[in-house]
């Protein structure tokens, strides 16, 4: 049905082949820095699409008076999912970019993610994440997780081909691997693992280009952070429960989202059961120190990222940050297994983290 | 989402170990030849290895920072003082990175161990033919090109090769008779063949032995083996091995402590059905240290079984009896016992290793006349890393018991292998063994042993001979029950294997042992110890 708009494969990516969906709800306030931002890329897309799912606050009044596309939804679709999905028939080029209301770009962003596209194999690349603010808490527990992730593991990951997501707030899609795959799923609360996955085992590869930068708006307070983690939490184990079965094929991709899997369960019984147990039963106050054993690698890691970009000093001083953010992940994930696969109760209700 | 511990938990051990690799495999690949340069990839092989040296030494600190901590809390009485704080300072990271390596091998091993459950439903017979079917029908024109072209070298490389061939036949030999009628009946090859004929040309027999491009490398050069065991395979292989056998074996060993034993054995065995075999093993020992002398005689029954391909179990129950002297006890009959089980599919680098035993140790005459009684588990885990990189658990119990005292061991492993080539591996190995108790029963049997050694093994094999050889070279530190921990001595290990096959199911094979360092064996009577020792044996099996 779709052939007649979707050119071959192995055609060299271009900027002007490119549409960005931007879900927005209730993202006035951010939204026109977004669009800006992708307006005035290196390589700007052909299309914006806004879809303003629906909003309350004049989203898409802003968003059409910087002179893009916008398009709303009879009723709110309920999740980033399916507001994506909702945009995605609008789509006539090679390549669609989904990229959040919360989130801007560096300004080479699309330029130096397409020619990850090169390869035709190639079906989805993302970039390197960066919170925009570091001033709270856990934005700058967020700001070392991110500088630590995308510095080591994502980097190792994508040497081996296996990228193990594509974020969802900054990624680039070949359109019909995307059509392939009917859009994004609404049947897990992490679309873009989601969708990474069934990319990987329909036999696609995933990239990751850390020169493309993009910088979000992370959840600044507890509340919103609890939020968000609780649907990441949630997503995880339900893509586990999803797509094991299909994982197993996938070389790499199923060592590391197992070792992910089970590093969650057990680090997480480790630090909110076995520390303080350990501590009280031996009476020494030393075995907490388990908290923070592993700062030193930390370090490793993020100091010379931190370095790189001239924020020593801020990732220095949000270090202690990443352990208490940690610790809270640690509480969430072990209520999403509990409810996931113990209680069986999956949870299925899209909130915003910021 | 961040939950694990960056260097510390499994999820770290495992990015570090994939960090680590990634320089050595740019490295070999450069070496190899094996495709043009790829700098931005070699830039960030670089740059993630540093981080994993940078890490590697972070651990390192923090494991060192923790048993200082131990040291000083104690100093301070904080915590318990004495020579328990020397140990835990010692046990506490060691035991933590032990316990990190076996929980990372447990889930690498379960994912591996589900796949092939999940690959192995997935791969009978019928659903395998749709399966190449689908597979072909979804690769591209290019794609088609690239398989066939990579098809026909692989071919030609099988069948030029006459070690490919000696492996065909080692395979087909591995088969349990119910997967050599599986092999015959289904030959999905032959299926394929004809539909892959039509598209592939050369690419047919590559297509047959590749069922779906999911089952992997490994499955597919099982198959791979297997049609050139069904095709090349002389048939005398096949009745050499079901044949019933005899060996003769005769070995000898000599350590630092003067002692000397002999070791005369005969065994047969025949196969009763299927895969089994059925055996027995007559044994007569006899041990002497240039003062005393004592021997031991054992019969014992034994069984083997391959209920599939790679799957091999093996179990003894006999009795032994010591003749320490007239009139003492120590000449009461001794029931023994074994049993192993050994998985490892064709072609894969996963394996699974668990044994348990009950036995006498019979390394001096001391321990013949004291009857130590030795009753062990043992469990080996190997699992890939990646595609040449191997990680290795074990983990050993063990009760010894005499007339007056029980003491018990245990022991644990890790093993990073690294596959250079098929045949040739090399290993960072780190062993811990400790004793609960001392003894005075004739091992030594200290409160904690360590080694740390740099291992390599190799195959050489050729149409007249086979040759292993195992060499672990390093250190080696002892802690005795009531002292601080020693400092580090050298220590040596060498094993080697000479096998010379004479006929299909006739094959002679010599063993050298070697071990020089503080303790080699359980069987050790004391600190620093030299060990070496031989045997010789005759496989005869009577077509």
């Amino acid at each position: 049905m779709r052939s007649w708009f979707v050119p071959s494969l192995a055609a060299s990516p271009a900027a002007g082949d490119v549409t960005v969906i931007v879900r927005a709800y209730n993202e006035a306030a951010g939204v026109a820095d977004t669009v800006r931002s992708l307006q005035t890329q290196t390589a700007p897309p052909r299309d914006i699409i806004v879809v303003d799912d629906c909003s309350t606050d004049g989203t898409g009044d802003v968003a059409r008076a910087l002179g893009v596309t916008v398009v709303r939804p009879a009723a709110n679709t309920g999740s980033k999912a399916g507001a994506q999905s909702f945009a995605l028939p609008r789509v006539t080029t090679r390549f669609t970019m989904a990229v959040d209301a919360d989130t801007v770009l560096a300004p080479d962003a699309i330029e130096q993610l397409l020619p990850a596209f090169e390869r035709p194999r190639v079906a989805a690349a993302c970039g390197f994440v960066l919170p925009r603010r570091v001033r709270s808490l856990w934005e700058r527990g967020r700001y070392v997780e991110y500088l630590f992730a995308f510095t080591y593991y994502k980097q190792v990951q994508d040497y081996y081909g296996k990228p193990l997501i594509s974020s969802g707030c900054f990624s680039m899609y070949r359109t019909d691997a995307l059509w392939a795959q009917g859009g994004w799923s609404n049947a897990t609360l992490a679309e873009d693992m989601d969708l990474t996955w069934s990319l990987y085992q329909a036999g696609h590869e995933v990239r990751f280009i850390p020169e493309a930068v993009c910088y979000p708006i992370e959840p600044r307070t507890m509340t919103l952070m609890g939020k968000q983690l609780r649907r990441w939490s949630h997503g995880f184990i339900q893509n586990v429960k999803r797509h094991w079965r299909g994982l197993l094929a996938v070389p790499y991709l199923r060592s590391a989202v197992a070792v992910a899997f089970w590093d969650a369960i057990l680090a997480s019984v480790a630090f909110l059961a076995l520390l303080p147990l350990l501590a009280i039963v031996l009476r020494s106050p030393w075995v907490l120190l388990g908290y923070v054993i592993d700062a030193p690698v930390l370090l490793v890691a993020v100091l010379p990222e931190a370095v790189r970009r001239r924020e020593v000093g801020r990732a220095l001083a949000s270090i202690p940050a990443f352990f208490v953010l940690r610790l809270v992940n640690a509480v969430f994930f072990l209520r999403a297994a509990f409810a996931e696969l113990l209680l069986g109760r999956s949870f299925r209700t899209y909130e915003k983290g910021h | 989402m961040t939950v694990g511990m960056p260097g510390t938990g499994i999820g770290g051990l495992f990015y570090l170990a994939s960090a680590l690799w990634m320089p050595l495999r740019e490295g070999l690949r450069a070496v190899g030849r094996r495709a043009r340069p790829r700098p931005r990839r070699l830039r960030l092989a670089l740059r993630q290895g540093a981080i994993g040296v940078g890490a590697l030494a972070a651990i390192w600190t923090a494991g060192w920072l923790v048993g200082v901590l131990i040291r000083v809390s104690a100093a301070s009485g904080v915590a318990a003082a004495g020579p328990r704080s020397d140990a835990l300072s010692h046990a506490v990271p060691a035991s933590a990175a032990l316990l990190t390596i076996g929980t990372l091998a447990g889930v690498l091993l379960g994912v591996e161990l589900l796949r092939l459950l999940m690959d192995r439903r997935a791969t009978r017979p019928a659903n395998r033919h749709a399966a190449v079917a689908r597979a072909w029908g979804q690769l591209s024109d290019s794609g088609r090109q690239r398989a066939a072209a990579a098809a026909a070298r692989r071919w030609t490389e099988l069948t030029d090769s006459g070690r490919k061939r000696v492996a065909a036949a080692a395979a087909w030999a591995e088969l349990s008779e119910s997967g050599r009628k599986w092999v015959a009946a289904a030959a999905p090859w032959t299926v394929l063949t004809r539909s892959a004929r039509h598209r592939a040309g050369p690419a047919a027999p590559w297509m047959a032995a590749t069922p779906s491009r999911r089952d992997g490398a490994g499955n597919a050069a099982r198959l791979t083996l297997l049609v050139l065991g069904l095709t090349l395979l002389p048939a005398g292989v096949a009745r050499g091995q079901a044949a019933p056998a005899i060996e003769p074996l005769v070995s000898g060993s000599h350590d630092s402590d003067g002692n000397r034993v002999w070791r005369f054995a005969a065994a047969a065995d025949v196969r009763v059905a299927g895969a089994t075999r059925l055996g027995i093993a007559l044994r007569h020992t006899d041990v002497s240290d240039g003062f005393a002398q004592t021997s031991l005689d054992e019969l014992s029954l034994r069984v083997s079984r391959r209920p599939r391909t790679g799957v091999r179990v093996e179990a003894t129950a006999g009795v032994l009896r010591p003749h320490a002297g007239a009139g003492t006890e120590s000449n009461a009959i001794v029931p023994t016992a074994s049993i192993r089980a050994r998985w490892r599919p064709s072609g894969g680098a996963t394996a699974l290793d668990v044994r348990g035993r009950h036995d006498v140790l019979d390394a001096s005459p001391t321990l013949v006349v004291n009857r130590v009684r030795r009753s062990e588990a043992r469990v080996m885990a190997q699992v890939p890393l990646f595609r040449r990189l191997r990680l290795r658990a074990l983990g050993a119990a063990a009760e010894l018991r005499t007339e007056t005292e029980v003491n018990h061991r245990t022991a644990g492993s890790g093993i990073v292998a690294f596959a250079v080539t098929p045949l040739f591996e090399v290993s960072g190995q780190f062993h811990q063994a400790g004793y609960a108790e001392p003894s005075t029963a004739g091992y030594f049997a200290p409160r904690l042993s360590q080694t740390m050694e740099v291992g390599s093994y190799l195959e050489v094999e050729t149409t007249r001979l086979i040759v292993a050889l195992d060499l672990g070279v390093g250190v080696q530190r002892l802690a005795e029950h009531g002292g601080g921990v020693g400092s580090w001595e050298r220590a040596l290990r060498l094993y080697s294997l000479t096998m010379v096959p004479l006929a299909p199911g006739r094959q002679l094979a010599l063993e050298i042992e070697a071990y020089d360092g503080l303790i080699g064996t359980e069987s050790a009577g004391g600190a620093g110890w030299r060990q070496l020792s031989g045997a010789l044996s005759l496989r005869w099996a009577l077509r």
